[in-house]
């Protein structure tokens, strides 16, 4: 009892700290991104135009598949795009919270710096991007008769809820890459299976229901779904209670081990890196 | 006439340095799969993960199973994945290879125009293993050995020519410009998914059809697949076959150009 009691005590200081270090984050948040796109005006238009050139790619290769509309009620190349944006931000963030802290380095000898609000930091800048993607799916959407709704309002919960996962993962993977920088192989190799396990390009339609439950197991099932629910279908998360809550508590899950392993670490991260 | 004398001059230095190249070779081989805990097992991990997985996709996501040219999906997907696996994973090596190699650029004695080509044996390794792999695949397919299988070893032929030139060229632009190993990895992803290699060439109709074309490697793939389960000889697609020796021809050439031209300074550079 007393330990679980420790533990909800060091997560709350966890996360007052990080709540007390607000401004900060904004102040970082802004210098990454101006770094990283602003200043790298190259980066920022690959950034923007490579999920549309994708989506592109796929919907000539795959298109004929499905020609007629009946299989997803709506043209497959909106359907692709609705879901592939979501894929598109998991994949860059898994990647670049990886890295988050050995690129910044420089701070980690720093004693008032707290490094756990790094991942939280590249999460801002990365969604400042999505955003604009976000901004140029929602026009595509407009020109194809695809009006405005109130579920639209929805996608502010998926982008926390995916934010959530990414940053706890984050705060994971970014500790253990110090020490194993092999931890990039494979959240890469993680990345490039939940594209093709994750119905992107494809429909559960027809699927076996053995694997259609082995599906929903993959958390991104729930994101990629929840942005075409509320960007085409107008269906709430709360349809979903079983999907919601398993969802909810792998968050928990990942918060914890995340956490734990972080301030484990923490301690060894000056002695890795210089 | 000068180029077919320089190009005979590196085969020939191919061979009389072939000591020095398998040392080279052994010692890459080892610092890219020995040094780290799973290395040599990433290396098999990563292709059977990816093979599986697109395997998944494509047969319940996508329900296709038999391609247009009738033959099953499965190996016809393997076929051209083996070889693209080996294809990417050079080019993306060789591009940092001088930078890797700098230790070896200030030796005078020392020919730098064969480190590129060190990615290259070394990828081969693994790929020949794979390629077992394959001919054991096909098998239990129901495709047996025949003499078709035999143009495999032309085909890693032709592709060590391509990958020399490209591998000249890219590793001595990546020198000056540093960036280009991120570029180099975007274009190999593009050539993925943009060119016929995991998706049937017959897809495209018209004036698309010479978007094959981009990409100098699927006439390796597309023998990959003859060779196999095709049961036709690569030669016999005479339109393809001179294109694709066209455009090594002049990679080739290009490669060796530039590498000539820019390698007085690599020291400089590094």
């Amino acid at each position: 009892m007393n330990r679980i009691k420790q533990l909800f005590k060091s997560a709350f200081d966890f996360f007052y700290h990080i709540f007390l270090q607000r401004q900060m984050i904004l102040t970082l948040s802004r210098r990454d991104f101006e770094r990283k796109y602003i200043k790298n005006f190259f980066g920022m238009i690959w950034a923007i135009i490579d999920p549309f050139a994708f989506v592109i790619i796929l919907y000539v290769v795959f298109g004929s598949r499905f020609g007629n509309k009946t299989e997803m009620g709506v043209p497959f190349v909106i359907y692709l795009l609705c879901g592939y944006i979501s894929f598109d931000l998991f994949s860059i963030s898994i990647q670049n919270l990886t890295q988050v802290v050995s690129d910044h380095s420089f701070l980690l000898r720093k004693v008032n710096f707290r490094v756990s609000i790094l991942p939280i930091v590249r999460m801002f800048s990365n969604l400042m991007v999505h955003s604009v993607i976000l901004l140029i799916c929602i026009v595509v959407l407009l020109f194809n008769h695809i009006y405005p709704s109130v579920y639209w309002i929805q996608l502010l919960y998926y982008i926390f809820a995916i934010s959530v996962f990414l940053i706890a993962t984050a705060w994971f993977t970014s500790s253990i890459f110090l020490f194993f920088p092999d931890v990039n192989n494979v959240v890469s190799i993680i990345s490039r299976v939940l594209f093709f396990v994750t119905p992107i390009f494809w429909t559960m339609k027809g699927l076996p229901p053995k694997y259609e439950l082995l599906l929903k197991l993959n958390p991104l099932f729930y994101i990629v779904n929840g942005y075409r629910d509320s960007l085409l279908y107008r269906q709430g998360f709360w349809q979903y209670p079983l999907l919601t809550l398993y969802f909810w508590t792998l968050c928990l899950i990942m918060l914890i081990t995340g956490i734990i392993v972080f301030k484990k670490l923490r301690p060894h991260f000056a002695d890795v890196v210089d | 006439m000068s180029y077919i004398k320089n190009f005979y001059s590196f085969i020939l230095s191919l061979y009389h340095q072939k000591h020095v190249i398998w040392q080279l070779v052994k010692r890459d081989f080892q610092n890219k799969y020995l040094a780290s805990y799973i290395g040599l097992l990433w290396a098999f991990i990563q292709p059977v993960i990816t093979v599986i997985v697109m395997w998944f996709a494509f047969t319940y996501g996508l329900k296709i199973t038999v391609t247009a040219y009738g033959l099953p999906f499965i190996p016809w997907l393997i076929c051209g994945l083996i070889p693209w696996f080996y294809i990417s994973e050079t080019l993306t090596d060789s591009s940092g290879s001088l930078i890797e190699y700098s230790d070896l650029i200030a030796k005078t004695s020392f020919k730098v125009s064969i480190i590129p080509t060190i990615k290259i044996f070394t990828g081969l390794l693994i790929h020949i293993i794979f390629v077992i792999g394959l001919a054991v695949l096909a098998i239990a397919y129901g495709f047996y050995p025949n003499i078709y299988w035999a143009q495999i070893i032309y085909l890693m032929f032709a592709c060590f020519f391509l990958l020399t030139g490209l591998g000249w060229l890219i590793s001595s632009v990546t020198v000056y410009i540093r960036d280009m190993r991120p570029i180099v990895s975007i274009a190999v992803s593009i050539m993925f998914w943009a060119t016929p290699i995991i998706w049937p060439y017959n897809i495209l109709t018209g004036n698309l059809k010479y978007i094959a074309l981009l990409n100098p490697f699927f006439y390796i793939i597309e023998g990959y697949r003859y060779a196999f389960i095709g049961k036709e000889w690569m030669f016999q697609n005479v339109e393809m076959t001179v294109y694709f020796w066209v455009t090594t021809i002049i990679i080739f050439i290009l490669g060796a150009l530039v590498f000539k031209k820019l390698s007085p300074h690599f020291a400089d550079a590094l």
